[in-house]
């Protein structure tokens, strides 16, 4: 019995001095803590935690001592979680530090952008504006020209004997270009039909009325026809010489508008006549 | 070789007694003092704990970065609480060291997720108004 006893004792005692002597078996916190706290430490922006990386460096040499010095494994544990979570947190702060410089460079690549943005487009406005003087100077040309086309079609027709009129630039033909109470027209008339039709195309924007006249010979509607006929004559002649259908208007006035007296021959061939009234913006038709 | 008896008087008798009794006294009173509750310094360090899981809570709201921690910093400051009314001390110190760390983990979490999506959503942006302003140069052109 007292062997047993001893035994008993002795077993207890080595059980003991076992546990407090025996190196601790591998502790999963220490093995991570002496894994991650070297890892953090040599990171390149290891400062921004430098308090943190401290404090881990610390328990995990604690951790280390009482290993070493077999200490006890709840002590060990302790001391290597408080290395990792100091260590953990030095690395989140590392990361938002990352983080905070990359917003910053993305800021400044952001400003960079507008900046470059901007001045393409002050350039291309620059651009733009250069553009518009050339056009605004091609225009300003352009309605010089046109200002010369226009005047030289106000020369054509003065060199055709047309006159300047309330009305507008009247040109007349007389009735030599007529076969009698006829509303053909002479070949004599072809010339000056030719002329005016070219000076018509050469300006779309311009238009002519033409107007027929007879004298008071006969009765007021033959004569209102006949007006009619040769106005649609010349009309039809300017057609066919490709002016365009709008530019060309033909009305028949018969007697109504004289421009010498009927009593004499000679006042009745001034009043047989076809007249070329030309509008635009100078000169408008009195229709 | 006589033996001679051990004869105990009643003044050693009464000696013994009185040793008995102060150590038992003494024991008592440091068992009562272990109940009664821990140093101030624990105290100090369960109280700025709770301040800091306090802090936490306040600063992560209902992020989910940082949300797992911070359950660990309120686990660890009730077992720091419970500790220090069990008048265990060392349990105590290390709870509330704990719940110290893993708040401070937590706020740590929730603001380096907050930077890197910043980061994420600037850079994007930044790469879309390159593509932009590149776009608008070439129909410039």
């Amino acid at each position: 019995m007292k062997v047993r006893y001893t035994f008993g004792v002795s077993l207890a005692v080595i059980a003991v001095l076992g546990a407090c002597s025996a190196p601790p078996k591998r502790i999963e916190s220490l093995e991570m803590a002496r894994t991650l706290v070297p890892q953090v430490e040599t990171s390149e922006r290891a400062g921004v935690a430098a308090a943190d990386l401290s404090n881990a460096r610390k328990s995990l040499d604690a951790a280390n001592r009482l290993a070493e010095g077999r200490g006890k494994r709840a002590d060990i544990e302790y001391q290597s979680e408080m290395a990792v979570m100091s260590a953990q947190i030095a690395h989140e702060k590392i990361l938002a530090a990352e983080a905070q410089q990359k917003v910053e460079g993305a800021t400044a690549q952001r400003q960079q952008v507008l900046l470059q943005a901007r001045e393409r487009e002050i350039e291309r406005s620059a651009m733009d504006a250069k553009d518009a003087d050339a056009r605004a100077l091609s225009a300003e040309r352009s309605a010089d020209a046109s200002e010369k086309h226009a005047a030289s079609l106000e020369d054509e027709l003065a060199g055709m004997r047309a006159t300047r009129t309330e009305r507008g630039l009247v040109l007349t033909l007389g009735d030599v270009l007529f076969d009698t109470g006829q509303a053909a027209i002479r070949p004599a008339a072809y010339g000056t039909l030719d002329r005016l039709a070219s000076a018509l195309r050469d300006h779309p924007s311009r238009s002519v009325v033409i107007e027929g006249h007879t004298d008071n010979v006969g009765d007021d509607s033959s004569n209102q026809r006949l007006s009619e006929s040769r106005a649609q004559s010349v009309q039809s002649a300017l057609l066919q010489r490709g002016v365009s259908t709008t530019q060309v208007s033909a009305v028949g006035r018969g007697e109504s508008v004289p421009v010498s007296e009927n009593e004499s021959l000679g006042g009745r061939q001034q009043n047989r006549r076809v007249e070329l009234i030309f509008t635009d913006d100078r000169a408008q038709s009195a229709l | 070789m006589n033996k001679q008896p051990i004869v105990r008087t009643p003044s050693a008798t009464r000696r013994t007694g009185t040793r008995g009794l102060l150590v038992l006294s003494m024991l008592g009173a440091g068992m009562i003092a272990g109940c009664a509750g821990s140093s101030t310094l624990t105290k100090d360090r369960v109280a700025q704990s709770e301040v800091a899981v306090r802090q936490a809570q306040q600063q992560i709201g209902q992020s989910e970065s940082g949300a797992t921690e911070l359950q660990q910093a309120k686990n660890s400051l009730a077992a720091a609480q419970n500790s220090m009314s069990r008048g265990d001390e060392q349990g105590a110190d290390r709870n509330a060291t704990r719940a110290r760390l893993h708040a401070e983990l937590a706020v740590a979490k929730s603001q380096s997720a907050a930077a890197q999506s910043a980061a994420a959503e600037v850079l994007a942006s930044s790469k879309t108004l390159q593509q932009e302003v590149d776009r608008n140069s070439q129909i410039a052109r």
